[in-house]
């Protein structure tokens, strides 16, 4: 699979939207061996969550608006993520300006990431009565640590639907 | 944990302003007023981020809701929680709070109105924490 750089067609032309960006990226990662530009929905997610969290108190709780550094981290990871056959992630911003992505297999397993205001990424698992909590600075060890818990979360999917077609 | 009294004043008698006790089985809930605070894949459920606290002060508003009916507290929430729409509500017990380390604090003010506190300041353990009180929560979405 040939990998795109991040923006590497983006940077280049600030006029162009995230939408037309994305776009163009499908259509151009189409023509080299079928590189797969499903993150193009959860990017389009991101950015409606950072339009609708984009002024404080959004939530009507006094919420920070969300952090464009924050934006800008979540938008490099979900560039760099393949989900695989994991859902995608369920996209939201923090009342501290933060922006999350969430995986779940059900309440009781759930996989969070945070984007932080500083680029500061931080991420938590609630695995059945397992927790698991931390930070990570370097985007290929938060890659990691999340490939790991969609892991986790596939066995826990996996064992339901076993179940219920007994 | 934290022992509990009950306070004596009939839940529907207390006014703004005066402080109650609750008990383990009291309910507190979190007004959704975001389309992000409930997951819409199937088991729909509260996500973690609608308990996370604010910034302005460190903690969750919340109302106790015992004893009231589900239009009383649509009606409550409506009267209090200031945004455009409100999406639905978590309902965690107390019992569930105080279990994960969380400090209730019924101040009635407004009436019926308890902040959830003592939230870590790292956000990792903020979000495990929201996390837990999430995996507890039932939802309630508004018609």
């Amino acid at each position: 699979m040939n990998a795109i750089p991040p923006y590497a067609l983006v940077d280049s032309d600030h006029g162009l939207s995230n939408e037309a960006a994305c776009l163009r990226e499908l259509f151009s990662s189409l023509e080299i061996s079928g590189h797969s530009a499903s993150f193009c929905k959860p990017v389009w997610d991101l950015d409606e969550v950072f339009e609708e969290a984009f002024e404080a108190n959004w939530d009507g709780y006094g919420a920070k608006a969300a952090s464009h550094t924050a934006y800008m981290a979540a938008r490099e990871f979900l560039m760099s993520f393949t989900t695989g056959e994991s859902p995608e992630p369920e996209i939201s911003a923090s009342p501290r300006g933060e922006i999350l992505l969430e995986w779940s297999a059900g309440p009781r397993h759930v996989f969070t990431l945070a984007f932080g205001e500083n680029g500061d990424k931080y991420y938590a698992g609630l695995f059945g009565s397992n927790k698991r909590a931390g930070r990570e600075d370097l985007l290929e060890r938060i890659l990691a640590e999340t490939q790991e818990a969609l892991g986790r979360l596939s066995s826990v999917r996996h064992s339901e639907q076993a179940a219920i077609s007994r | 944990m934290v022992a509990l009294a009950r306070f004596v004043i009939p839940s529907k008698q207390r006014s703004a302003g005066s402080s109650a006790v609750l008990v383990g089985a009291d309910v507190l809930s979190r007004y959704l007023t975001s389309i992000r605070h409930y997951s819409r894949q199937d088991p729909k459920r509260v996500t973690p981020t609608a308990f996370l606290p604010s910034d302005d002060d460190g903690t969750t508003s919340t109302y106790h809701t015992s004893g009231l009916t589900d239009e009383e507290i649509w009606s409550l929430g409506h009267a209090h929680v200031h945004v455009h729409k409100i999406y639905g509500r978590g309902d965690v017990a107390v019992s569930t709070v105080t279990a994960n380390g969380l400090v209730v604090d019924a101040d009635y003010e407004p009436t019926r109105h308890v902040n959830i506190a003592g939230w870590p300041r790292d956000v990792d353990d903020q979000l495990s924490l929201a996390q837990s009180l999430a995996a507890e929560a039932t939802l309630h979405l508004h018609a």
